[in-house]
């Protein structure tokens, strides 16, 4: 009886199949279970044909193809796992729309916000607000915690940004990168930015400062708006739409996000945190300023400078960043907003070719 | 998702390795090798998906079901039976179609701002006179 013939170069194909079965493991355990048994076996017809047709050269080349399509495929897929990502994504919902009009009001009112706040101080009252007492802690730290509370705001806001953009597009390829790139950013934010609150939270209740006074802190003065007059209550209207509605544009954004399944449940909750502990953090950074300056803001320590109209610090302190981050609030609005017309207009125009 | 009702242009424009795959799949059902094998063919060897592109392309597609898995197969004892083998849906084939047109309005775009390879040599005539 003649032994069976052997296929040429035999070994080096099965040698190639086992390795690449090996290799197989770069991807994520679900996708290897839906597909690696064939994977593995195309891979193997691939070094049969090409062992063939080109040799052991040709099996080096198409190992050389292949892996750089192992590498390319399997850090897709496990940035896509990470995620959470869904490639059913496709459509944008009546929810995401609404949500960006209410976005695009939380940047206006706090556009609106920043300077009201500004001429009230500076323009109507003639003075600012300050936090008496001296000077005892590290004041670098209180513009640092400043600066990176808007920075983090502004990550976690292009995290979001980014999964909406997609939405919209429906692009995976595209906004493969500009989306791994923003969501990074998001996780950072909200990591950072749980960090922070905990560390302003407990100095709060280290100086036993009490929350409550914050909100009966009064702004008065020679040639102010009268106590409970109309525009005052105005003013208090507007200043609280803003502190409630910015977060409330953040918890709907969140809610579109897992709507439109961008993101599972327990992913999108770090970019909520990320984008909500910028309002939060301004709520205890004014405990914070009380610690660091040893004022006690419960016992008559808030004073009031006199200021010169118009006042440019104020100007920059105030407005400049409201504006920065209103107008994403608008853009972002504005695209969730125009994301169902620009649908209808584009199914429209396939209509017409 | 996935219903008679999904709007498949909501997908485009499709990527070129999904649009090949569609395409390998008009006529008749394949399984993955015999799909990257048409491929390859139909392009003369330009196109050559490697294993990674097209498992991860033909897992989007079955979660879109723009295609399934075929139930029947076209010769079991002249094949492996471990190989699987796709059938295009008509939300598939509806999604393919949708990308061909949006292509040919392309094509149309082109061909009115005289970006039309016949008329290429014409026009670089022109411009150099």
């Amino acid at each position: 009886v003649a032994p069976p013939q052997e296929e040429p170069h035999g070994r080096a194909v099965s040698g190639s199949e086992r390795l690449y079965r090996a290799l197989l493991a770069a991807y994520p355990k679900e996708f290897r279970r839906a597909h690696g048994r064939e994977m593995a076996q195309v891979f193997r017809c691939m070094c049969r044909e090409e062992v063939v047709r080109s040799g052991r050269g040709g099996l080096a080349r198409l190992w050389v193809r292949t892996l750089l399509d192992l590498l390319a495929t399997a850090l897709a897929e496990r940035i896509k796992q990470a995620l959470g990502i869904s490639t059913l994504v496709g459509s944008s919902s009546t929810l995401s729309q609404w949500s960006g009009l209410a976005a695009a009001a939380g940047g206006v009112l706090l556009i609106a916000s920043g300077a009201l706040y500004w001429v009230n101080e500076t323009r109507l009252y003639g003075e600012v607000t300050a936090i008496g007492g001296e000077a005892q802690g590290p004041q670098w730290a209180l513009g640092l915690v400043y600066d990176v509370s808007y920075l983090l705001f502004l990550g976690g806001l292009a995290g979001l940004f980014g999964l909406l953009e997609r939405a919209r597009r429906t692009r995976p390829r595209q906004a493969g990168l500009a989306l791994s790139l923003s969501l990074s950013l998001a996780w950072c934010s909200a990591v950072a930015g749980l960090v922070l609150i905990g560390l302003a939270a407990a100095a709060t209740v280290a100086s036993v400062v009490q929350l409550s006074t914050v909100g009966v802190v009064t702004i008065g003065g020679p040639g102010g708006i009268p106590r409970g007059s109309f525009l005052d209550m105005a003013l208090g209207v507007s200043g609280w739409l803003m502190l409630s509605g910015v977060p409330l544009g953040i918890v709907l954004m969140s809610v579109a996000v897992l709507e439109l399944g961008l993101l599972g449940r327990w992913k999108a909750l770090p970019l909520a945190v990320g984008l909500l502990m910028n309002p939060l953090l301004n709520l205890f950074l004014f405990c914070l300023l009380a610690l660091v300056k040893g004022a006690d803001i419960s016992d008559g320590d808030i004073v009031t400078v006199p200021t010169a109209w118009p006042n440019w610090s104020g100007f920059y302190t105030y407005v400049v960043p409201n504006a920065i981050i209103g107008a994403s609030w608008v853009l972002l609005g504005w695209v969730l907003w125009s994301s169902r017309g620009e649908h209808r207009d584009s199914s429209a125009e396939q209509a017409s070719l | 998702m996935g219903g008679q009702d999904e709007d498949p242009r909501e997908f485009l424009p499709l990527t070129p390795a999904v649009l090949e795959i569609l395409l390998a799949l008009a006529e008749e059902d394949l399984h993955g090798y015999a799909i990257m094998r048409e491929v390859e063919r139909r392009t003369d060897g330009e196109t050559r998906l490697g294993p990674g592109t097209l498992y991860r392309s033909v897992g989007q597609l079955l979660e879109r079901r723009w295609i399934r898995e075929a139930d029947e197969r076209p010769d079991p004892a002249l094949d492996d039976e471990r190989r699987r083998y796709y059938r295009l849906t008509d939300l598939g084939r509806r999604a393919a179609l949708a990308e061909v047109e949006r292509l040919e309005g392309l094509v149309r775009t082109a061909h009115r701002k005289g970006l039309s390879p016949a008329k290429r040599p014409r026009t670089a005539q022109g411009e150099a006179s």
